[in-house]
């Protein structure tokens, strides 16, 4: 899974989001280090809606503007915990190669 | 006209790089999204690298309404294993084979330093894009495989043009720009099972077409650059082109039309596939095994309509857990 698109899902299981509160939630998740464009958000919604990772939810107008929300289906819900549990498995080898490694160099 | 009206009006022609119905479906929201990120970067017009990103993405778009996600990943995995396989057979038969094959190219035949003819370049780059793509660099990947495209086209031209000693026939630059610009079209290890069958696939099958072309050629690297043998360049090149294309229609293949294409395309593979294997029977006077062309045609016919039965039918198989007991 891409980072774009596993930054997307963290932001949508805390709750519902529309675009641009996508676009500024996953820069804060990030820590700033992915700045999303929209059209690399609409891009990346467009494909994980057609793989039932997310939903519509709702629209409303603020300020003359458009807003639709999207929310985490079960699915996406699903391909999150997927990810995250290797991503979790992969730092703990990392960590422990780490730990072998000062160990060894302490030895 | 105000100057958030004016930049709302390019920002609408900018979304007619979309197309009508993504516009109709997403074209509002998407618009008040720009005007909220310009409004929070405290512009007052879009900027050019913007308007570019638009411009793609609406062409992305409008690729996507022809040939889904799902379709063009699986084209592009087509494209990475076929291309991969090829460099690796064509690498070790054609230009590191001097190095250990008998009746092979010496420096008076002016080879291409180490190598034998300028197309190891494009072997290499398409190599190392595998090789990028397996330890996870996708843009490296990309990149090198962009290059790899580039060099064919550049290769084919450059040698056309001169006339080099050992020659390459221009079939083998337009099979590695095919098997290039597919691999791009889509992202081959995206799903973990495109991923397993891309990093496994390729490499076996470049192992087991480079043995099976090896014991083809008798050995000798003289009858791969242009032999008149049954291995050589141009064959393989033109088997090699066959089934990627064919390949790749079945994967384009939406699901209504599946069967159909199963039923037509997957038979038409055993034409390229028993030419490949043709050499390695029949030589009595090198005693290799023989694998008869009814073979194939028998096989992929049969493979042809039980695929067409199963992309018609999708049976769901289900096997009974550890925690079940068998009825």
């Amino acid at each position: 899974m891409r980072e774009p698109t596993f930054l997307i899902l963290t932001a949508l299981a805390r709750g519902r989001h529309h675009g641009y509160s996508l676009l500024t939630e996953t820069k804060k998740l990030s820590g700033g280090r992915v700045s999303l464009k929209p059209g690399s958000l609409y891009t990346t919604l467009d494909r994980i809606q057609e793989e039932g990772l997310v939903e519509d939810a709702g629209e409303e107008v603020v300020a003359g503007r458009l807003r639709r929300y999207y929310a985490l289906t079960d699915n996406g819900a699903d391909a999150l915990k997927r990810e995250a549990d290797r991503m979790e498995a992969a730092a703990d080898a990392a960590r422990q190669s780490l730990r072998v490694r000062t160990n060894g160099a302490l030895a | 006209m105000s100057e958030s009206a004016a930049m709302e009006e390019r920002y609408r022609r900018a979304l007619r790089a979309y197309p009508a119905g993504w516009r109709a479906r997403h074209g509002e929201e998407f618009l008040g999204v720009l005007l909220d990120v310009a409004a929070g970067e405290g512009r007052g017009k879009p900027t050019r690298p913007e308007l570019l990103q638009l411009a793609l993405h609406g062409t992305v778009a409008r690729v996507n309404q022809v040939l889904p996600s799902r379709s063009r990943d699986r084209m592009a995995a087509i494209g990475a294993i076929s291309g991969t396989a090829l460099a690796l057979v064509m690498m070790v038969l054609g230009e590191v084979g001097r190095w250990f094959r008998w009746n092979s190219y010496n420096l008076v035949d002016n080879p291409f330093g180490a190598f034998t003819t300028p197309a190891a370049i494009v072997f290499i780059l398409t190599v190392a894009a595998f090789g990028a793509r397996a330890a996870g660099r996708r843009t490296t990947a990309i990149v090198l495989q962009l290059a790899s495209v580039a060099a064919s086209i550049a290769l084919t031209v450059f040698l056309g043009v001169t006339d080099p000693p050992i020659p390459v026939h221009p079939l083998v630059f337009a099979v590695f720009g095919v098997t290039g610009l597919l691999t791009l079209s889509g992202d081959p290890i995206r799903t973990p099972v495109l991923r397993k069958v891309v990093l496994i696939g390729a490499p076996v099958l470049g192992v087991f077409l480079t043995l099976t072309s090896y014991l083809q050629g008798g050995g000798a690297q003289r009858t791969f650059w242009g032999g008149p043998y049954l291995i050589n360049d141009q064959r393989l090149a033109w088997w090699a082109l066959e089934l990627v294309v064919l390949a790749a229609l079945l994967a384009a293949a939406g699901p209504k039309v599946r069967p159909w294409a199963c039923l037509v395309l997957i038979p038409l593979t055993s034409l390229p596939l028993s030419g490949m294997f043709l050499g390695l029977g029949g030589n009595t006077a090198i005693g290799l095994i023989g694998i008869q062309p009814g073979v194939f045609y028998v096989t992929c016919s049969v493979v042809g309509v039980v695929s067409a039965w199963a992309a018609w039918k999708r049976p769901v198989l289900s096997f009974a857990g550890r925690g079940t007991t068998p009825a």
